[in-house]
Parts: structure tokens; sequence; C-alpha cells
């Protein structure tokens, strides 16, 4: 699974930051997050609520929640640090090179416009297509993402999309601009194990066929098991464990690492 | 098993009038489910999103009026309670909600909380409900000022504990746990399943687990029923079930379910497509439009439960047929 993996793509160095409490003191919620994922990785960052995990991949788009202070720390993107960029270049990179999935697809769609017309959207707005061009674009997409009837789908909204179809619609929305990274949060939390297991082997096919980064955001270590070369253990805002996935996972150094494999799989209850 | 269930479950059934827009149609939320639960005990219902299964401990608590069929519950037809003698049962039948947060007074203390299910089903005095709140605290392994909190104070996993202890304040018989740990992180999630073990293993309360979680199915139940569109499609030990599955949709949901287990191949069973609308639904296998194995004749009749061994039945004679030559 693991082996050449190339440069380093996204680069979180010592990442601290918290919430700015009323009197102007800050709650820390990160703590020195530092991990990097490497050009063609499939990076998992797991933990469970609360230990800031969400939070970074946000930070890597530049979209923090409001009033979300950053006190330390850098995010490299190719080299680049995103959080020295202003709003005009982050939102040519966000969407393009950096995509990102949330959990809850449905509340993620903006109810009042087409699936399709949110999908046409992203590429007009990256690569300047005509109206037409860019129909034929999010078609395609919604058709590699397995959704059926891809051309009947475009006109629906997303209230008559399942939990299922909206997470691939989503996923369409995602890579049609073709990003070098994309960030998935919690992608299949809600969603049943059955669909749970389609996403997944969706994913896992459209990467291998377009040699994407991704950085998967999850809680189900299950998932890291099945999917992922590389990971970040995180808990109470920094990362406790990383390294590859197989290693971690099989031969866990910290304690924290070691309880949370136990727990999920329920090991010491008879 | 020579003694009697403590709570017996027979073709129950819940439909939904579905008008408006053209003709009347009829959705069938559980469809003649039958089981049984013996003291000390742990049934678990599984089953994906709209397979009926919440529906069935709604409706064996009577939150929800079932359109026909027969609970029993301690030699008591819950069923056929009126209004006025309904509430007694609730002295041997409880229930613990998915959601802590939404299941909790949020203007309630905890001891008020706790008080409430001792004040309507005991007659305690004043001191002696103090007494058992405090044990019943214990018990759950809060410690006894959290009497004085509200919910908000609580995290997710205390709130839970709450909702465990208001469910044993009046020593039922039976638990319906529906999805007790869906809200919660996996290490909290361990403190719960440890917790309800040790109450059972106490005091020999029964429970009914309604959940999707395959691990903590495994882990607490001793028989499972499995459920797709409202039917019982396996039914079995939770050994027979999680070992020799036979239905093709229990292998599929098994098979779906990641596990952390480098070097072991795993064979999904696909399904084809997502599950159909339960309203009007062809004859035949329910499954038969996405499964894999299916054959024409399974889209004719609707297959019953078919014994394969013990007290394992899976509604799949493809299966079944092709367990037993082996």
């Amino acid at each position: 699974m693991s082996g050449n993996l190339g440069k380093p793509l996204l680069e979180v160095e010592n990442l601290s930051g918290g919430f700015m409490g009323p009197a102007g003191d800050i709650a820390p919620v990160l703590n020195g997050v530092t991990f990097t994922v490497e050009e063609g990785a499939f990076f998992a960052v797991v933990g469970e609520s609360g230990s800031g995990k969400s939070l970074t991949a946000l930070a890597a788009l530049g979209v923090m929640p409001q009033g979300f202070c950053r006190t330390a720390g850098a995010i490299r993107f190719n080299g680049t640090d995103l959080l020295g960029l202003d709003e005009a270049r982050l939102r040519n990179i966000r969407g393009s090179q950096i995509s990102i999935v949330f959990q809850d697809a449905r509340a993620a769609l903006n109810p009042v416009f087409t699936v399709g017309q949110q999908i046409m959207d992203v590429c007009r707005v990256h690569q300047n297509l005509s109206r037409r061009e860019a129909r034929r674009r999010a078609e395609e997409m919604l058709d590699r993402v397995r959704v059926p009837e891809a051309k009947r789908r475009m006109a629906q909204y997303p209230h008559e999309f399942s939990g299922g179809m909206a997470q691939r619609a989503l996923l369409a929305m995602a890579l049609i601009c073709q990003p070098r990274l994309l960030i998935l949060d919690e992608p299949t939390t809600g969603l049943d194990v059955t669909i749970q297991a389609d996403i997944l082997d969706l994913i896992v096919e459209l990467r291998a066929a377009s040699n994407m980064t991704i950085c998967l955001i999850t809680h189900d270590l299950g998932i890291v098991a099945e999917n992922c070369d590389r990971v970040a253990v995180m808990r109470h805002g920094s990362v406790c464990e990383t390294g590859d996935c197989v290693q971690v996972l099989s031969d866990p150094r910290h304690p924290y690492t070691r309880a949370l494999i136990a727990n999920s799989q329920l090991e010491e209850i008879v | 098993m020579t003694e009697s269930p403590v709570l017996s479950v027979r073709d129950l059934r819940k439909d939904y009038d579905i008008r408006g827009r053209g003709r009347r149609r009829t959705l069938t939320a559980v469809d003649g489910v039958s089981f049984d639960v013996y003291p000390g005990e742990t049934v678990a219902i599984v089953g994906e999103s709209g397979s009926g299964k919440s529906t069935i401990a709604r409706c064996v608590t009577r939150l929800t009026e079932p359109t026909s069929g027969a609970v029993t519950l301690a030699g008591t037809p819950v069923l056929e309670l009126s209004a006025r003698a309904l509430p007694a049962i609730y002295r041997d039948l409880q229930m613990v909600f998915q959601d802590p947060n939404s299941s909790l007074d949020p203007l309630m203390r905890v001891r008020d909380l706790l008080d409430e299910p001792l004040r309507l089903h005991t007659k305690l005095d004043k001191a002696a409900r103090a007494a058992k709140i405090a044990e019943l605290l214990r018990s759950v392994d809060l410690p006894e000022d959290m009497g004085a909190r509200l919910p908000h104070q609580l995290s997710g996993g205390q709130r839970q504990r709450i909702g465990i202890a208001r469910a044993l304040a009046v020593d039922p018989k039976v638990i319906v746990l529906d999805e007790p740990t869906a809200s919660l992180d996996v290490s909290i999630r361990g403190q719960i399943i440890r917790l309800l073990k040790r109450l059972q293993a106490e005091q020999g309360i029964a429970y009914v687990l309604i959940s999707h979680d395959l691990a903590v199915v495994r882990r607490i139940s001793d028989r499972v029923l499995v459920m797709y569109l409202g039917k019982t499609v396996e039914e079995g030990s939770a050994k027979e079930i999680f070992e020799a599955p036979a239905h093709p949709y229990t292998r599929a949901l098994l098979s779906a379910a990641p596990k952390i287990a480098f070097g072991e191949s795993r064979t999904r069973l696909k399904l084809e497509g997502e599950i159909p609308s339960p309203v009007d639904l062809p004859p035949g296998c329910r499954l038969a439009g996405r499964c894999p194995l299916a054959w024409p004749d399974c889209r004719r009749a609707d297959p019953p439960l078919l014994p394969i061994g013990g007290t394992h039945r899976a509604a799949c004679p493809v299966t079944v047929q092709e367990t037993q030559r082996a």
C-alpha cells in the first residue's frame, strides 16, 4: 500500500489556536498540530470529537469558524503558506486545487438551486467555461460518481437526493476541477454501512484514475485500516502518533492509539 | 431455555396511510415480525435506515400504535390495554432513547429526572426516593452530587447514563434500548456497553437492543434479528449470524462494515443500488431487485423464514439450500 510517495503537498506545522473568549482570552483547541501529507498519499486524520481534526482541515482551506484565532504555525500547500494568502488568492485555490467534501451532504448543498447548477458553478468560476460546456462536464462527472440517470438528476434539487446520492453529487462537485488535494471530512458518517462501503469504493476508484492526494478526516479506524496508507492520530488538539497506516494500527506506540483501537473493536468486552 | 419469555411479540404490523396527490397508498413499516425475549438475555434487532427497527421499538412500548399483532409482557397483553391501564406496564418495560440530548427535559435537574419515574410507579416516600436516586447514580457510575445538575451541564456520555438510570429506577424486567450508543465517541461507547452488561448480570434485566452498530451487537447480544424493509430476513444466535450469515442481505451488511484486520482479504457481497421505497412493494422477495444471487422465482413469492439448524432461520431459499448442501 505504502512505498514511494511524492514530495510534501500539504504541510501543517505547529498549528496552534483557539476560540476568543468574551474577555479577550483564548481557549486553546489546537496545540501545535504537525503532520505532512505527501503527494499521492491517502492520508487519514483520526480522532474523537473535540480532538481538532475538522478544525485543522478547515484551516487548510482558510475557512476557519468565526471567533477562531490562530496563535502560531503554518499550513503550506505545495510550498505556499495558505494562511498568509489574501481572500482572492485563496478563492483561486479552493475548489480548483484543494477541494473538500463535508459530512452532511444534504446540508452542504444549497437547497434552492438544482444539483446540476451547483456542480456547473464550480467549474464555471474556476475554468471560465461556457454554460453548455459546463453542463456537459457536470453531467459527465455525475455519471463518473455513479449517479444513475445523470441528465435527469442534474435538474433535481438536493431534497430529491438520498443521503448517499447527495454525497456522490458533492464528490462530483469537489472533483470537477481535478484538484490536487481532496479533503474528505467524515464523508460517510450518518450513512448506512452498505452505502458507506459503496462511497468508499468509489473514492478508491476515482483516486486510482486521477492520481489525486486525499486527506480523510474520520473517527472510524476500520475505514482508515481498509483504505489509507498514512495516518495521524489526534487528541486534545495535537497529533499524538503519525506514520504508516499498517504500522500505526498493528503496532501502536502511543497509549491513546492503543486505547482507541481497543475501543473501536470493543475488544475487552466478552 | 425452558422458562417462559418475559416479552413475546407476534406478527407485529404497522402500516401508514399516505394521502395526498392521487390515490391512497400504504407504507408498511413493519410487516409481520415475531420474536421472544427471555429473562436476562439480549435480543438485538439490526438493519439499516428504513428497515423498521425503530418502529418495532416504538410499537412494543406503545409509543406508536401498531396496526395489528400481539405483544405479551410477563403475561399481560400490552396491545389490549386501555389508555388508563397502559401506564402500569412501564414498571416492567422501559426504554432508553437514542439521543440523550433531546430525551431529557432540559429544565429538570438530574435528581428530578430520576425522581419522576419513582413518583409515578412506586409508593416510596420522599426519603426513600432520595436514597434510591443516590443508589441509581452510583449504579451508573456517576457521583451523587450530579443530582443538582441540569442536562446541559453534562457530557453526552453522562446524559446517556442518566437515560439508563431513569429506565432502571423502577426495576423493570425489560429495557428497550434504541441505538443507545449511536451519538457517542468510541471510548464512551465502550463504557456504556460495559455498564449495560454489568447491570444485566446484576439485575437479570432483558434487553431489546435496536442498533445498526454491528460491533456493539456482536459483543452484547445473545440473539439477533436482521431486518430489511419491515421484514425479518434472518434470525439466530449472535454466533450463528456473525459466523455463518445465510441471507444475502446479512452477508452484504456484515461484509460492508469496515474492520481493522490486515492481511485478511475481504470479499464483499455487493447489493445493487439503494434501498427501494417501502410504499406499495412489489410481490416476491424484497431484496430481489438488488440481490446478486436472485433468480426469477425470487420475484414471484415472498419467501418465509426457513430453518437452517438450531434457532437459525433465514428467508432465502437460495442460500438456505446452499448451506444445507454444504
